[in-house]
């Protein structure tokens, strides 16, 4: 079944996404960019450029490149807001001949939706080229405010494109989507929207498998693109008092200052303080200049702080005109590039009382969402394929109390895991599987499940039989945990039925133990770890000695067994350290043994050979 | 699916005289009808659900041999405005700079790295960014690059960085 592709056809720039095994993915142009600029252009040689390509040309052809076409598609020429826009663009518009608006492109005119449709074109064939097969539908998303006419008018150049367009939906829709909010009942949801060009707040609410959006609000001329012009004219205008000399009329130290500009603003996301440093940015009758000024993230706040307001203005408006108070809400989404800023995100957090989520990049949120929906149309997802994770890791408790997980948190189920232990002792005849659910270290701080003997294993040296555990979770969460003796093949097996029963506090409440005990329980971990290897080192020393008999000197003797009691003393009570210490040089001591051997060896022809160190884990017997 | 078995089997009724099926007999061929229809639909979403992992694997396989590269790129990119300034650095009379920039750029040929600096030549945006036009009235001028304000950067064929130039356009 082929593919719908999910459009963010957006004022500036464009991205698209399809649905792959489950999760919606973000598919490159054929530049190898993630988005693509909303340009298009008849080139001066008749060439049609669509995205970067027309973007790099702009300047030498103003009059037949066409951006930011979504602030006339819908519109009818004599609307105010088109006539306003007219006025600054290097582009002709007119009216057309059914009192819409016709846009000159070389010498034809054009409509909005065909305009459009040239960038949708771009975007199927470089998704048909990336992904190898034929696209013909896709969902495309618009604003909330667009009125029927837009809707159609963006639905019609889907049709120029060659694209059936199964939904039109809107962008804080999409944004609900790529979030997975749909699937929850009665939730009220905020998407804040900053981009490069536009603000748009909007609330929606969520309930019965339907995103309604409840008010909109929004200001068509303020985004990203304002706050970089007032950090460019700042530093132009430090440099000017150093200087003496003003960039703005120099367009390539302009260009250089603008990407100075950008990379500060990124940095200072992360960072507090940082540089921007433009050597030979311009010259004059006394030489070459230089620019080096730095920039905290304070100024930065300091010179976006009148459109945060402006936004955080809208936003309240918003609200208002809701029928929600702004405690009710349950959750805040952050879309477009700008909400990467610190001083942002911390508006909407004070003006919400809550943590916005931001985990899904802010550029791409709309495309994954308008994917999203794409994929429900074409019968991907169905309730039986929304496959769950396992909040909390599976294990089971091996020798020294340590948890040895075999199944990790977040693992998407069903899913089977399987390992092979063995005894922790000589002649040990069962093993007691003891199974944990939990993130810490020590089995003994996580949360029992269960535990069964499996017995009937014929006595061996320790280390030496294979016990294969088996650990499944089918779709449901219920566990099933086996342990196979692979020498006799005798097997027993347990359900829990009890691991999926945990409430989110439950599973929180454990996560954030983990966390806080993180430094404590490595201790006690290491420590059992060093406990359990001291207890290795101790019988393959002991083992080694009985092996050799005479073959040793007695003086190495003596010493190896004055290291091993060392050991034993400090083994249960003693610190890490002395732990190590006395294992270290129990191994020094343990060594000579293997010398000494090899010595006699060459004098008398090989007999043993020395005992290998177990290396795999052991269960409690 | 037990119970109903034993359900039939209890309340066995036979055909009757004019070879009519029975109720129950109906009902149970057509829960199998069911029964296959479901299975058959579930092979094809499994077989669908392994061809999309197997492709999907074979997607990333190459995007793993591409990030190497795209990596290495993303680095020289970073670098760039590093042989802006020697560039400039040289510009201004500094001629020791030049030995390091040779330096810089053998490093970058080594690496498959080529320049773009195309006074002279025709425009074109697959390797060039426009940020200025210079007028002219000179008809072989036209769309021809004026003056390079920073070069450009090719790896293997890939665009790294446009040239920025300006463009002579008649009667800008």
């Amino acid at each position: 079944m082929a593919k719908i592709i999910g459009i963010d056809l957006g004022t500036t720039n464009s991205a698209v996404a399809v649905m792959e095994v489950g999760a919606p993915k973000i598919i490159e142009n054929s530049e190898g960019a993630r988005t693509t600029p909303s340009i298009v252009t008849t080139s001066k040689t008749g060439e049609r450029l669509v995205g970067l390509l027309a973007k790099r040309q702009a300047v030498t052809n103003p009059k037949n490149t066409i951006f930011g076409i979504k602030r006339f598609i819908g519109h009818t020429f004599d609307e105010p807001a088109v006539q306003k826009d007219k006025a600054v663009v290097p582009f002709e518009i007119s009216k057309s001949a059914n009192g819409g608006v016709a846009v000159k492109m070389g010498d034809k005119n054009l409509s909005p939706e065909e305009i459009s449709a040239m960038i949708l074109q771009k975007i199927k064939a470089d998704v048909e080229a990336k992904l190898g097969e034929k696209i013909t539908e896709a969902v495309i998303t618009v604003p909330a405010y667009f009125n029927d006419a837009q809707r159609q008018a963006t639905k019609d150049a889907g049709k120029i494109a060659g694209l059936d367009v199964k939904r039109i939906i809107n962008e804080p829709t999409a944004a609900a989507l790529a979030y997975g909010l749909d699937k929850k009942k009665n939730e009220k949801i905020a998407v804040f929207d900053f981009g490069g060009g536009t603000f748009d707040i909007s609330i929606l609410e969520v309930g019965d498998d339907v995103v309604e959006v409840k008010s909109t609000d929004g200001d068509s001329h303020l985004g990203g693109k304002d706050i970089d012009q007032k950090i460019i004219n700042w530093l132009a205008d430090e440099f000017k008092k150093e200087s003496g000399i003003d960039v703005r009329n120099d367009p390539l130290a302009l260009q250089r200052l603008d990407e100075g500009a950008e990379k500060a603003k990124i940095e200072l996301s992360t960072a507090v303080e940082t540089e921007v440093n433009i050597p030979f940015i311009t010259s004059d009758a006394s030489g070459p200049k230089h620019f080096l000024i730095k920039m905290t993230r304070a100024k930065l706040e300091e010179l976006s702080q009148e459109f945060i307001d402006r936004a955080m203005a809208i936003t309240k408006r918003a609200m208002d005109s809701s029928p929600f108070k702004v405690g009710e809400i349950n959750e805040v989404l952050l879309v477009g590039g700008q909400t990467r800023m610190p001083a942002l995100i911390e508006a909407t957090k004070k003006f919400f009382g809550k943590e916005p989520n931001k985990t899904i990049n802010p550029d791409e949120v709309v495309a994954l969402g308008a994917a999203v929906q794409g994929g429900i149309l074409a019968g991907d997802v169905k309730d039986i394929l929304l496959l769950d994770v396992i909040p909390l890791s599976f294990g089971i408790e091996t020798m020294g109390g340590v948890a040895t997980k075999l199944i990790e948190k977040n693992t998407t189920i069903p899913a089977s895991r399987s390992q092979v232990f063995s005894t922790a002792a000589d002649n040990q005849t069962s093993v007691e599987i003891h199974i944990v659910q939990g993130e810490r270290p020590m089995a003994g701080d996580n949360k029992s499940l269960g535990r069964f003997i499996l017995d009937g294993i014929p006595p061996a040296p320790r280390g030496m039989p294979q016990v294969e555990v088996s650990f499944d979770i089918d779709a449901n969460g219920i566990l099933s945990v086996k342990a196979k003796d692979k020498g006799t093949g005798k097997e027993q097996s347990i359900r829990i039925e009890a691991s999926s029963g945990l409430s989110k506090e439950d599973i929180e409440k454990m996560k954030k133990d983990a966390e806080m005990h993180a430094a404590e329980d490595s201790q006690k971990k290491d420590i059992a770890e060093a406990r359990n290897l001291a207890e290795q080192l101790t019988y393959t020393a002991e083992k080694a000695l009985k092996d050799a008999g005479d073959k040793v000197p007695a003086e190495i003797k003596t010493n190896v067994e004055g290291k091993i009691s060392a050991l034993k003393s400090v083994k249960d009570t003693g610190s890490l350290e002395d732990i190590k210490k006395a294992t270290e040089e129990l191994s020094t001591e343990l060594q000579k043994v293997g010398q000494a051997m090899q010595q006699n060896a060459q004098q008398t022809p090989p007999t043993e050979t020395p005992p290998a160190e177990p290396t795999q884990e052991n269960p409690q017997a | 699916m037990k119970k109903d078995d034993q359900d039939i089997l209890e309340e066995f009724i036979p055909e009757d005289g004019e070879g009519n099926q029975v109720p129950q007999i109906a009902r149970l061929k057509e829960k199998l009808k069911i029964s296959e229809d479901k299975a058959k639909e579930y092979l094809d979403n499994w077989q669908r659900a392994q061809a999309d992992f197997v492709n999907l694997r074979k997607r990333d396989e190459e995007e793993l041999k591409n990030s190497k590269t795209w990596a290495e790129a993303s680095l020289i990119k970073e670098l760039l405005p590093i042989i802006d300034s020697l560039d400039k650095s040289v510009e201004a009379g500094n001629k020791e700079n030049e030995t390091i920039l040779s330096q810089f750029m053998a490093i970058l040929k080594r690496l498959g790295v080529s320049l773009v600096d195309p006074v002279g030549e025709p425009f074109d945006p697959n390797f060039h960014e426009a940020i200025k036009t210079e007028s002219t009235d000179k008809k072989d001028k036209d769309h021809t690059v004026a003056m390079v304000f920073q070069k450009g950067f090719v790896q293997n064929g890939k665009v790294l960085r446009p040239a920025r130039v300006s463009v002579y356009s008649i009667g800008a």
